[in-house]
């Protein structure tokens, strides 16, 4: 007799730890918590980025490309969910490798990783910014080798293509300033 | 007739003057101490003291017959006090087990009524014993500081992978319950 009425208290109790509130988490963007998964693919993209250091430093530039060309290409953690952290490598992985294209003036390869970048930076953070910054870099350096082929047209359409890019880059990195400081952007 | 002036307040006593020369009586103490420390038949609680204190630190070897019957005499008390309560440590062993396995039953029916409710377990009925964790979010905030010394090219990521790995440090302890 008294078993079945121990049984029935403890499971009462149990039923009703069960309805207790929901603890509070941070869940800031919503997304998954940082785990191995992440953190594997922050280590693997880490080490490419210092091997691609290394040939740098030598003045290897295809060798810096290629550990870059891999993290682009790599295995990324939790598939089908936006990591930020991921992106925002990505973002920056391809504006690296634009401004490597660009020193062995592989204008079209370099243009190629801006749009590839930009897709990862939808937001106005300071990697768009710094992806937008290299395409009008990289419409100047167009503009100046159109000039010196004497085709003034085109190279003051990639001028004007160049200045447009750079203003879109200053504005959002204005407003990634605003965010973070707190003022209208260093305006005055 | 005048009338009789109050008595002076009593004179406090002097406080104790560690330089002051020994009392008749310390000297009579300090003399059947050094007797009491020559001679351990003679009774004396500062000599005993002092001698459990010395005996403490460095204790001398039992003799081995008086060691025997010490142990002798612990066994036979054991077995005799454990011989009466041998029947309530039965019914202690019956309850205990009765009431875990009172509770592992009450466990798996709140379980089927949880199920029954229509309600399947979901991540955030988990969350209720997992500790908070942090979570991924954009890097954005690490870049409010400018780089120190030279930049390289790999800097951005590695101010990302160095504070991502703190965090996840910090995550793995919660999950060990170690914060």
């Amino acid at each position: 007799m008294r078993l079945p009425v121990l049984v029935a208290l403890a499971a009462l109790t149990l039923t009703a730890c069960s309805k207790a509130p929901i603890s509070a988490e941070p869940r800031e963007d919503g997304g998954p918590p940082i785990d191995t998964e992440v953190m594997a693919y922050l280590s693997e993209a880490r080490a490419l980025h210092h091997q691609a250091n290394l040939s740098e430093d030598a003045r290897d530039i295809p060798g810096a490309i290629a550990p870059l060309e891999r993290l682009v290409q790599a295995k990324k953690p939790h598939e089908g969910t936006k990591v930020p952290e991921v992106e925002e490598v990505l973002a920056d992985t391809h504006a690296r490798l634009a401004e490597l294209r660009m020193r062995t003036s592989d204008v079209s390869g370099a243009e190629k990783d801006i749009r590839a970048g930009l897709v990862h930076a939808p937001e106005p953070t300071y990697f768009r910014g710094h992806l937008l910054e290299i395409e009008g870099v990289i419409d100047e350096t167009r503009a100046s080798a159109l000039a010196d082929a004497g085709k003034t047209v085109e190279a003051e359409q990639a001028r004007a293509r160049a200045r447009d890019l750079l203003n879109q880059a200053v504005a959002v990195q204005e407003q990634v300033l605003s965010h973070t400081t707190g003022t209208d952007g260093g305006h005055r | 007739m005048t009338p009789k002036p109050p008595a002076p307040p009593p004179t406090p006593l002097p406080p104790d003057d560690p330089d002051a020369p020994p009392s008749e009586e310390e000297i009579a103490q300090s003399d059947a101490l050094r007797r009491a420390l020559e001679d351990p038949s003679l009774p004396n609680e500062a000599a005993e003291l002092a001698r459990a204190a010395s005996l403490a630190h460095a204790p001398r070897p039992i003799d081995p017959a008086e060691h025997r019957r010490i142990v002798e005499r612990a066994l036979a008390g054991a077995q005799a006090r454990a011989a009466p309560s041998r029947r309530r440590g039965g019914v202690l062993i019956r309850v205990s087990f009765g009431a875990g396995a009172a509770l592992a039953l009450a466990a798996g029916i709140a379980l089927v009524v949880g199920s029954v409710g229509g309600e399947a377990p979901s991540s955030s009925a988990v969350s209720v014993v997992s500790p908070p964790l942090l979570r991924v979010r954009s890097t954005q905030p690490l870049f409010d500081q400018p780089f120190e010394g030279r930049s390289s090219g790999s800097s951005r990521i590695d101010r990302i992978a160095m504070a991502r790995a703190s965090d996840f440090r910090e995550n793995e302890f919660s999950r060990w319950g170690a914060r």
